[in-house]
């Protein structure tokens, strides 16, 4: 997938001076090897030879996520495990937690940068593209869309119904995507951990990796992680793949 | 050829420490540097170095057990933070002046009141005329680097000298992030064995360590002491280009970047330097605008000159200091960039923020406010707020 930017649009736009141009990339998402001759079918050379360069840059652009959650929850272990696997597909990551007063139960929030460069910001994050809510109670007490891009989404791990958490969002216009990890996690695992669910939902909404190359490296980390306990493995792997095929439809 | 990892600074740090396997470390835990005698502990447990690991009551005694093992003759280390690094006081000054070349991992937290454990550098530049080298990091990468730099900095027989190793608590520490690590036999290469020329178990060299300093001898040891700093400049360069023959890393006293044909510098210390660098990218690339930066590697022994000729010819700068020193006029590093460019006799106009205290995050658009500020002073000559600060909320938002 490729993510587009308004300023580049205008550019291609100029350079191929046709108008549906910039319809088309305004959308933000277009699929990587169809390119835009494809879809829109009228891409002049020099255009496509801007787009191409500005492919890099998108390319380059950095992912940015913010996972909300409360102490003891798992949230800054989810963003760690995030950053670990995009690490292992060769992208530069940033995984790091932002900590208020140390105790269980209070509002914590976790951070992810992954790009194709070295990534050399260290501030929070206030703009991020996606935003993963580990714990629906936290929509009562803080903004979780602040700042979060229209065309990026939000993941919120739930048991209530899609339009109920839609009505906490504050009017959020992007995607919403409700995920009932507790359901998942007890299915796959006979207890609920929302970590695994939540990881393999920010992984399939934000485009980060690839699904399948996701599932091979989080196999390889359980199989290194529970070397000693490998009947867990298989229980981490099906929470990953209920996962996928819960919100499929969705995103 | 490097190691491609991603681990948080902590991490790296202990990475570090196993693979140098010093003779004994002293800690006592403290937030955010507790990690680091954790993870040591566990490479001690499970038999990968032989460290002898000293359990204490306090980090006064972890400082205290480090002179005794460091006069010994052992390689030693400890890390702390904050208000543990404040009860060390009195040590670091001993570690200093019985030039004891023991090594601090020190991962900067604000000091308490009100208690707050995220990251300024009150604690370690309250600890800078201690007599301590002292070396900091924007990233992992280079709280990794310079730790592995640390012990020949400061077992040179020219230095002899403590040396502090700093990183910015949590927003390094606790962050993850892409490091590329040195295979172990080319670290050990590269730190060597310790030998030391004089040490307390030496049975035919009977020695006093710390001994009571009459008026007639005390001045002489802090020339002798303010020698050492001197030496350690050229020890410290001396041991970047070796650093950088093994890794292709560049390392100095400071880090100037964007500077060749810079106009408006900001000078910073830690990991707000890399936020600096995406906004001079940014700044650059949408308006042109001549911005640099300058990032202090090197606080202890003070770069004056080298940082006079790298910033004298500026229109503007503007000088971050994530600490106060309540002199209720600069902060540390804006009074030492000041008295550098006076000496220098530089016309560049310049001033001084505070930023980040406790923890208080800096964006890359508040570093794009400081570089529009200073375009304005070079442009007016006229500066209405000598000292300011960035993020700082006023009444009226309250």
């Amino acid at each position: 997938m490729l993510v587009c930017r308004k300023w580049d649009v205008s550019i291609a736009s100029a350079v191929c001076g046709r108008s549906f141009f910039e319809r088309r990339l305004t959308m933000g998402i277009i699929l990587q090897g169809s390119r835009l001759c494809v879809q829109t079918g009228c891409l002049c050379d020099k255009a496509n030879k801007i787009i191409l360069q500005k492919e890099e840059k998108y390319m380059n652009d950095t992912i940015e996520i913010r996972w909300h959650g409360r102490g003891g929850q798992g949230a800054k272990t989810a963003a760690l495990l995030l950053a670990d696997v995009a690490f292992k597909t060769g992208k530069y990551v940033q995984g790091f937690p932002e900590y208020g007063p140390e105790r269980m139960g209070a509002p914590i929030t976790a951070y992810n940068r992954v790009s194709e460069s070295p990534i050399t910001i260290h501030s929070n994050i206030y703009d991020p593209d996606f935003v993963a809510v580990v714990d629906d109670s936290l929509l009562e007490a803080i903004d979780v869309t602040h700042g979060l891009k229209t065309q990026g989404a939000i993941v919120v791990n739930t048991q209530r119904s899609k339009e109920e958490i839609v009505a906490k969002l504050h009017g959020y216009e992007g995607k919403v995507v409700t995920l009932d990890a507790r359901k998942i996690s007890v299915e796959a695992l006979g207890r609920y951990y929302p970590n695994s669910p939540m990881l393999a939902a920010m992984v399939a909404v934000s485009g980060v990796m690839e699904k399948e190359t996701f599932l091979k490296e989080m196999k390889a980390s359980f199989e290194h992680k529970f070397a000693k306990k490998p009947e867990v493995i298989e229980g981490n792997m099906k929470a990953l793949e209920l996962t996928f095929a819960a919100i499929e439809g969705e995103i | 050829m490097a190691i491609r990892e991603r681990l948080s600074g902590n991490e790296a740090v202990s990475y570090a420490i196993k693979q140098i396997n010093p003779d004994v470390m002293p800690a006592f835990p403290i937030t955010p540097s507790t990690e680091i005698p954790q993870y040591v502990a566990n490479y001690i447990a499970n038999g990968e170095i032989d460290t002898e690991f000293i359990h204490v009551e306090s980090e006064h005694s972890s400082m205290s057990a480090a002179l005794g093992a460091s006069a010994a003759g052992a390689r030693t280390l400890t890390a702390t933070s904050s208000c543990g690094l404040a009860l060390m006081w009195e040590e670091l000054y001993v570690a200093a002046s019985d030039r004891l070349p023991i090594v601090l991992a020190l991962v900067n937290r604000a000091l308490t009141g009100p208690i707050n454990i995220n990251a300024d550098h009150s604690d370690s530049m309250g600890a800078r005329d201690s007599g301590w080298i002292q070396i900091y990091a924007e990233s992992n990468q280079e709280a990794y680097d310079n730790f592995l730099q640390a012990f020949p900095i400061a077992e040179h027989k020219d230095v002899r000298l403590p040396v502090m190793i700093c990183q910015d608590g949590f927003i390094t520490s606790h962050g993850v992030e892409n490091i590329l690590l040195e295979e172990d036999d080319k670290v050990k290469a590269f730190v060597g064995e310790y030998e030391p020329e004089h040490y307390l178990l030496n049975a035919k060299e009977t020695m006093a360590v710390g001994p009571y300093a009459v008026t007639n001898y005390y001045m002489e040891t802090k020339r002798a002491q303010r020698q050492a700093m001197i030496n350690a400049k050229k020890v410290i360069m001396e041991m970047a280009e070796k650093f950088e023959a093994m890794t292709g890393r560049k390392y100095g006293f400071f880090e100037s970047y964007r500077m060749e044909d810079a106009e408006y510098a900001i000078v910073i210390i830690g990991s707000a330097a890399g936020t600096c660098k995406a906004a001079i990218e940014k700044i650059r690339e949408t308006t042109g605008k001549k911005v640099g930066m300058v990032k202090i590697r090197v606080f202890r022994p003070f770069p004056e000159e080298e940082l006079a000729e790298a910033l004298k010819d500026m229109k503007a700068i503007a000088v971050l200091d994530r600490a106060e020193m309540f002199s209720a006029t600069s902060g540390p590093l804006g009074a030492e960039v000041r008295a550098a460019l006076y000496s220098a006799k530089s016309q560049a106009e310049l001033v001084n923020y505070f930023y980040g205290l406790g923890g208080r995050d800096i964006t890359v658009e508040d570093f794009k406010e400081v570089y529009e500020k200073l375009e304005t002073i070079a442009q007016t000559h006229r500066i209405t707020d000598m000292y300011s600060y960035i993020g700082l909320r006023s009444a009226e938002e309250e």
